[in-house]
C-alpha cells in the first residue's frame, strides 16, 4: 500500500492512518470502532509484529486508537504479510507490517505542516550535507487543549470533570538520517519517540432521594404530598487513567560489495511502558428521620476509595545480520541470525479503603484497608536463525522456501523452534495465479487481555518454565484473476491452528494479591476464513470492494487449565463478517472525493446479566466464612445438605444466588457500520502545494458501540422511593458523526 | 492558527452534541428472566429431589447483586425455622423465584414420565426416587411462558476407595477464642487429629471425576454434634491453581474434587489428615463420590465463584451448566463411604 492509497481511506477526525487505511482490506480487522489496532486472521493484536526500518514496535496506538503511532508522512511503503512469512521475520504468530521511512532527500530540502481538529503535524527532509547525509523528521502533536477543553467547558456544570480531559493528549517524534559513506556503504539510524495521555472517562455522580413508607402511595409521592421517612444521598467518582511510552532507537548498516550480495546490520533498542488505573471513589449516606422528638436521627455513611493500577512495560536490545544474494538468475537467497534480549515487567497494584459509620447503633466508624503491590520482572534471551529462498522453479512456477530456528532462553528453561516455511504461486496463463503457503510462526510474549466488556486491560508477559511458546501452523489457499488492465479480484482461504495461547482463567481477578502467571492456563486456537478483494486500479474513478468471513475459535481443556468446562468457545475477537467499500473519483486536478463504507459483525465478551439461583458444595459452605469456628461447625439443623448432620442423604444446597452468562463471549456487541465521506481540493502554485480536506465520518450516526456498562435509570418510580433503582445496559459510543477538516501545506 | 481555532471548536460542538452514549441489548442475553433454571443431585443415597427457579436479568433489580453474599450467608444460618418462612421475608424470595407452578417430571431408563410434587416447607420438587448407579434420568420442567427445560444424566458407577491406615494423636488448639460470639465452643484443649491414606481404584479407559469429603465428627453436650469436612493433604491431585484464594479453612490453589488425570486405570494411594476440635463419640467417615462430567465442572465453577470477588475487576465466571436452558444443572453420583469409630 502506497502513501497515496492512505490517504484515500477517510478516517475519523481527516487523520491520514496506515493501520485504519489497512483495516478496509480483506483479512485485516479492527480492534474496536474507530480503532487503530489491528487483527488479522483470528490473532490478537500482540500477534502482529510491527517493524519500522526493521526495528520492533510494540504500540501502534495513540489515544486508545484515535490515530496510529505510524506517521504516514514518513512512509515510503508499507509490507503486510498475513500468510505465507518469508523465514526472515518471526517473532510473532499472525502479521509482519514491515513499514519503511522515507529517506530524506539527498539535495532539496521539503516541508509539510498540517492542521487538523486533533492535532498538527510537522515534516521537514532534506540534505545536511549534500549527496552524503540527509535528515527526514516528523513531528505530531495534539492540541485538544485548545479545541475540545473550551468546549467541555461550556457543556459541563462541573469545572472538575473537564480537567482531566485536558491532560489528554499524545506527541510523537519520528527521525531518521541516512549516510552514504560510499556507492556501497550506508548508514540509517532511526529514532521514535511516542508519549500518550488518555484519560478517557471521568465520570462524577451525586443524587440525593428521598426515602418513602413501602406503604406510601405512588401518586403521593409523584404529587409530593408524601412526606418522607428519610433520605438517601449517593455521590461517586470513576477515573481511568491511561498512559504510553514508546521508544525506538536503531541503526542499520548497508553494504553492497557488488551487484547481487547486500550484507545489513541493525542493532536497535525499543522500549514500551504502559500504566492503566481505574480510580473509584464512593460516598452513600442514609439518614432516617425521628418520629418522635428527641430522638436522634439515624445516619449511617459508607465511603470506599480504591484504585488499581496495572503497569506494563518491555525493554528490547537487538541486533542482527542479514545477507542476501543471488544466485544464477532462479535462485535470490537470504540468510542471517539475530539476538535480542526482552526484559518484562507486568506489576499490578491495588489500594483499597473502605469505611462504615452507624450513629446511634455504635457511633463507632469500621475501617478496612487493602494496599498490596504484586508481579514480578523477567527477561527472555532470543536467538534467531534463517536461511530462505526466492526459486523460479520454472517460468510460471515460483516458490519461497525457508526455514527458521529459535532458540528461547528464560531463567531456568530454553526452548527452540523449528519453523518451516513454503509458499509457491503458479501462473495459470496471464490473468490467473493459483497461491498457496504453509507457515508455521511462534512467539514469546504474550498480551493478556481481559475478556470484560467493561474494564478492559492488557498487559504484556513473557513465556516462562511453565508457560511455552505460543505457536501456529497456517495453510492458505488462493487465485488471483485480472480480467482487464484496471480490475484485480482475489480470493485466498485460510486454516490456522494455534497451540500454548493463553487467557484468563475464568474468576481472575487484576485486584487480587497473586501473581499474573497463577491467573492464566494455556489453550489452543483455530481460526479460518475466505478473503475476497475487488479492487479498481487505475483511471479516474477507482477503490475497492472486500468482504471477509471468518470464525475464531478457543479451546482450554488441560487438566488444571480448564476454562468453559473444556468446550470449545468463540474468541472475543471472532467477527463472523467484515465488507469494506472504498471508492474515490478524482474530479479534475484539484477536486477529489472519497467515499468508504465498514461492515464488522461486533466483538465478543463477558458480561455476568443473569441471577441464577443453584447450590453449593457442603464443603464450600458460607456460614464458615473464615473464622476460626470454620475447623469445627455445630448442626444447624438445616437439613437439606448443610453439614454432616445425622443424614445419610448427600445434597447441595439449593438457591444460593450467583450471577453468570450463558456462553463464554456469549455477549456480542452489535454490529458496527458506518459511510465516511471526504472532499479534498488542491491548489498548487510553482513551489509549494497546499490541500484542504473536509471530511464526515459515520455519516448516518450510527451508535457503535466499543464498550458497555451498567447503567442505571435515576427517574423510575423505585428510584424515588429509595428502594431501588432499575438497571440496564448502556453502550459506549466513541465516534458518532463527526464533521472534520485540516490543511496542509508542503513544499 | 488563530483563525481556525473557532471554526474547529464548531465543529466539535457538532459532534459532542450528537451524544456518546446509548441504551443497548446485547445478542447472547435475549433469553434473559424467561428460563426456568432446574437444580438437582441425583445421589445414590437419598431420594432425587429438585429445584425449579427462574433466572433474573441482572437489570430488572440491582438490589440483589448488592447484597448476594450477605444473602447467601442468612440464608444458610436458618437456626431451625422454617425455610419457607425465611425465604418470604426476603425480596418476596419464594413467589419471584421458585417456580412451584412448574410441572416437572423425571424418566429413569427411559421409562415414563413420572410427576415430582412441590414441597412448600423446603421448596424442593421431592420424590421417592433413589438413584442407583447407571440409572439414565432425564428430568423435564413445563410452565406456562416459559420454555421447555430437559436434562440427562446417568448416575456413574460406585467408585473403590480403602482405608489402608489411620492414626489418632493429639495436638494442641492452634486458633483462639472469639469472645461473645455464637459459635465459640470451646477455649482450650486438645484437637483430636486423624491421618490416615487411602488408596483410589480406578477403573481404565474411561474419564473419571471424583469428590472426596473426610468427616470428622463427635457428639457435645451443648450442640449435640459437631464436626469438620476440611481436610489438609499435599497430595497434587488436590492441587487447582483456578482456585484463586483461600475460602475458610480451605487452602488457596486446594480442591477436593479432581479427576483421575494423573492415575489414569491405576491405584493411587493418598495421605491425609483431618482435625477435630472436641466432643465424645467420636466417628471418622470416609468418603469417595463418582461425580459426572458436568456436576465435577458445575462444582469446579462454584468454586471458583466463592473464592473470587466477582467485581469489575476480575474475569466473569459462567457457572456450568447441562440442561437444554443456558442455565442449571442435573448431576448425578454415587458413593462409598467407610466410617469407623475413633
Amino acid at each position: 500500500m502506497d502513501i497515496t492509497q492512505v490517504r484515500s481511506v477517510c478516517t475519523a477526525l481527516g487523520e491520514a492512518d496506515i493501520l485504519k487505511a489497512l483495516q478496509k482490506t480483506p483479512g485485516v480487522q479492527q480492534t474496536t470502532d474507530g480503532g487503530s489496532g489491528i487483527l488479522i486472521r483470528g490473532g490478537g493484536y500482540d500477534n502482529n509484529l510491527i517493524l519500522i526500518d526493521g526495528h520492533t514496535l510494540y504500540n501502534a496506538e495513540h489515544l486508545g486508537g484515535f490515530v496510529s503511532t505510524i506517521n504516514p508522512d514518513m512512509l515510503s511503503n508499507v509490507s503486510l504479510y498475513k500468510g505465507a512469512f518469508p523465514a526472515r521475520y518471526g517473532g510473532r504468530l499472525s502479521s509482519v507490517l514491515d513499514v519503511v521511512f522515507r529517506p530524506g532527500d539527498m539535495y532539496r530540502h521539503h516541508g509539510l505542516v498540517n492542521l487538523g481538529i486533533l492535532g498538527a503535524h510537522v515534516q521537514a527532509d532534506g540534505p545536511i550535507a549534500k549527496g552524503r547525509t540527509s535528515y527526514n523528521v516528523g513531528v505530531r502533536f495534539s492540541y485538544m487543549g485548545l479545541t475540545v477543553i473550551p468546549i467541555y467547558k461550556l457543556l459541563c456544570d462541573s469545572k472538575d470533570a473537564v480537567a482531566p480531559y485536558s491532560r489528554m493528549s499524545y506527541l510523537d517524534i519520528s527521525t531518521k538520517f541516512t549516510h552514504r559513506f560510499s556507492g556501497i556503504d550506508n548508514l540509517d539510524f532511526l529514532f521514535y519517540f511516542g508519549k500518550d495521555n488518555d484519560n478517557d472517562s471521568p465520570t462524577k455522580n451525586h443524587t440525593v432521594s428521598s426515602i418513602y413508607d413501602d406503604n406510601e402511595s405512588q401518586s403521593n409521592i409523584l404529587n409530593g404530598t408524601a412526606k418522607p421517612i428519610g433520605q438517601n444521598e449517593y455521590a461517586s467518582s470513576y477515573l481511568t487513567e491511561n498512559r504510553f511510552n514508546n521508544m525506538v532507537v536503531g541503526a542499520t548498516w548497508m553494504h553492497r560489495p557488488s551487484d547481487g550480495i547486500a550484507v545489513a546490520a541493525g542493532m536497535n533498542f525499543s522500549k514500551y511502558y504502559n500504566k492503566l488505573r481505574y480510580t473509584t471513589s464512593l460516598h452513600t449516606r442514609t439518614d432516617m428521620f425521628p418520629k418522635e422528638i428527641g430522638v436522634p436521627t439515624y445516619t449511617r455513611t459508607i465511603t470506599r476509595n480504591s484504585y488499581l493500577q496495572l503497569n506494563s512495560c518491555i525493554e528490547e536490545l537487538s541486533g542482527n545480520i542479514n545477507i542476501s544474494r543471488s544466485f544464477a538468475q532462479a535462485h535470490n537467497t537470504r540468510w542471517g541470525m539475530s539476538l535480542s534480549s526482552q526484559r518484562l515487567a507486568p506489576t499490578s497494584e491495588f489500594y483499597n479503603y473502605e469505611s462504615v459509620n452507624e450513629s446511634v447503633v455504635t457511633d463507632q466508624t469500621f475501617e478496612a484497608k487493602t494496599d498490596s503491590e504484586m508481579g514480578d520482572k523477567s527477561s527472555i534471551m532470543t536467538l534467531g536463525a534463517y536461511i530462505e529462498d526466492d526459486w523460479d522453479i520454472i517460468r510460471c512456477l515460483r516458490a519461497n522456501i525457508g526455514l527458521r530456528y529459535n532458540i528461547y532462553v528464560v531463567s531456568d528453561r530454553s526452548y527452540s523452534e523449528l519453523e518451516p516455511r513454503i509458499s509457491m504461486r503458479l501462473l495459470l496463463g496471464e490473468k490467473c495465479a493459483v497461491k498457496a503457503s504453509y507457515s508455521v510462526m511462534t512467539q514469546a510474549i504474550h498480551q493478556l487481555c481481559s475478556s470484560s466488556l467493561s474494564t478492559p486491560s492488557d498487559i504484556w508477559v513473557p513465556i516462562s518454565e511453565k508457560i511455552t511458546p505460543m505457536r501456529s501452523v497456517q495453510k492458505a489457499i488462493g487465485v488471483a484473476y485480472t480480467p482487464s488492465d484496471i480490475f484485480d479480484i482475489s480470493l485466498e482461504g485460510y486454516y490456522k491452528n494455534m497451540d500454548n495461547l493463553l487467557d484468563y482463567n475464568e474468576g481472575a481477578s487484576f485486584a487480587s494479591t497473586q501473581t499474573w502467571s497463577s491467573l492464566v492456563s494455556m489453550g489452543k486456537g483455530r481460526a479460518y476464513g475466505v478473503e475476497l478483494m475487488m479492487q479498481k486500479t487505475i483511471g479516474t474513478l477507482n477503490g475497492w470492494v472486500s468482504y471477509t468471513w471468518s470464525k475464531t475459535l478457543r479451546k482450554f481443556d488441560r487438566p488444571g487449565e480448564v476454562i468453559n468446562s473444556g468446550k470449545e468457545y468463540y474468541d472475543a475477537n471472532d467477527h463472523r463478517n467484515h465488507i469494506n467499500i472504498v471508492v474515490s473519483y478524482r474530479f479534475n486536478p484539484h477536486w477529489d472525493i472519497s467515499a468508504s463504507w465498514s461492515y464488522i459483525t461486533g466483538r465478543r465478551g463477558n458480561l455476568p446479566t443473569t441471577i441464577l439461583h443453584g447450590g453449593y458444595p457442603t464443603e464450600f459452605n458460607p456460614l464458615s466464612g473464615g473464622g476460626w469456628w470454620d475447623h469445627t461447625k455445630p448442626f444447624t439443623g438445616f437439613g437439606q445438605g448443610g453439614y454432616d448432620n445425622g443424614s445419610e442423604g448427600t445434597y447441595i444446597q439449593h438457591f444460593v444466588q450467583l450471577t453468570s452468562y450463558a456462553e463464554r463471549n456469549g455477549c456480542k456487541l452489535p454490529a458496527v457500520h458506518h459511510l465516511d465521506l471526504s472532499l479534498n481540493y488542491r491548489f498548487s502554485s510553482k513551489r509549494k502545494t497546499q490541500l484542504l480536506s473536509f471530511g464526515i465520518y459515520n455519516v448516518y450516526n450510527r451508535m457503535n458501540v466499543s464498550n458497555v456498562y451498567i447503567g442505571y435509570n435515576d427517574n423510575d418510580i423505585n428510584s424515588l422511593k429509595g428502594i431501588d433503582r432499575t438497571a440496564n445496559l448502556k453502550g459506549i459510543c466513541k465516534f458518532p458523526l463527526m464533521p472534520s477538516i485540516s490543511y496542509q501545506i508542503s513544499f | 492558527m488563530k483563525r481556525f481555532i473557532p471554526t474547529i471548536q464548531i465543529i466539535i460542538l457538532a459532534a459532542l452534541l450528537w451524544g456518546c452514549e446509548t441504551e443497548i441489548t446485547l445478542d447472547g442475553n435475549s433469553r434473559e428472566g424467561t428460563q426456568i433454571v432446574l437444580n438437582a443431585l441425583a445421589a445414590t443415597d437419598t431420594t432425587l429431589t429438585v429445584a425449579a427457579t427462574r433466572t433474573e436479568a441482572l437489570t430488572a433489580n440491582s438490589a440483589v447483586i448488592d447484597y448476594k453474599f450477605y444473602y447467601a450467608q442468612w440464608i444458610t444460618n436458618t437456626n431451625g425455622r422454617p425455610l419457607n418462612e425465611l425465604l418470604s421475608t426476603w425480596f418476596g424470595f419464594p413467589d419471584r423465584i421458585i417456580l412451584k407452578d412448574t410441572e416437572l417430571t423425571y424418566s429413569i431408563n427411559g421409562n415414563d414420565d413420572i410427576l415430582m410434587a412441590y414441597d412448600e416447607d423446603s421448596g424442593f420438587f421431592v420424590s421417592d426416587y433413589r438413584p442407583s448407579p447407571g440409572d439414565k434420568i432425564r428430568l423435564k420442567a413445563r410452565r406456562g411462558g416459559s420454555i421447555d427445560v430437559t436434562a440427562y444424566a446417568t448416575v456413574p458407577e460406585i467408585p473403590e476407595i480403602q482405608l489402608l491406615s489411620y492414626e489418632k494423636s493429639y495436638s494442641k488448639v492452634q486458633f483462639g477464642v472469639v469472645q461473645g460470639d455464637p459459635y465459640t465452643i470451646d477455649s482450650g484443649g486438645c484437637d483430636t487429629i486423624v491421618n490416615m491414606v487411602v488408596k483410589i481404584v480406578d477403573k481404565p479407559n474411561e474419564k473419571n471425576f471424583y469428590r472426596l469429603r473426610i468427616v470428622n465428627s463427635a457428639t457435645d453436650p451443648i450442640l449435640k454434634g459437631i464436626s469438620t469436612d476440611v481436610f489438609e493433604s499435599v497430595d497434587p491431585v488436590f492441587l487447582d491453581n483456578q482456585i484463586a484464594s483461600s475460602f475458610g479453612l480451605w487452602p488457596v490453589h486446594f480442591s477436593n474434587v479432581f479427576d483421575d488425570h494423573l492415575f489414569d486405570g491405576e491405584e493411587y494411594v493418598i495421605s491425609l489428615s483431618s482435625r477435630l476440635r472436641h466432643g465424645t463419640n467420636k466417628k471418622l467417615k470416609v468418603e469417595l463420590e463418582a461425580l459426572t462430567e458436568d456436576y465435577f465442572y458445575y462444582l469446579k465453577s462454584v468454586m471458583r465463584y466463592l473464592t473470587t470477588n466477582n467485581n469489575g475487576y476480575s474475569e466473569p465466571i459462567r457457572i456450568h451448566g447441562n440442561t437444554s436452558a443456558d442455565f442449571g444443572i442435573l448431576g448425578a453420583m454415587s458413593s462409598k463411604k467407610i466410617s469407623i469409630d475413633l
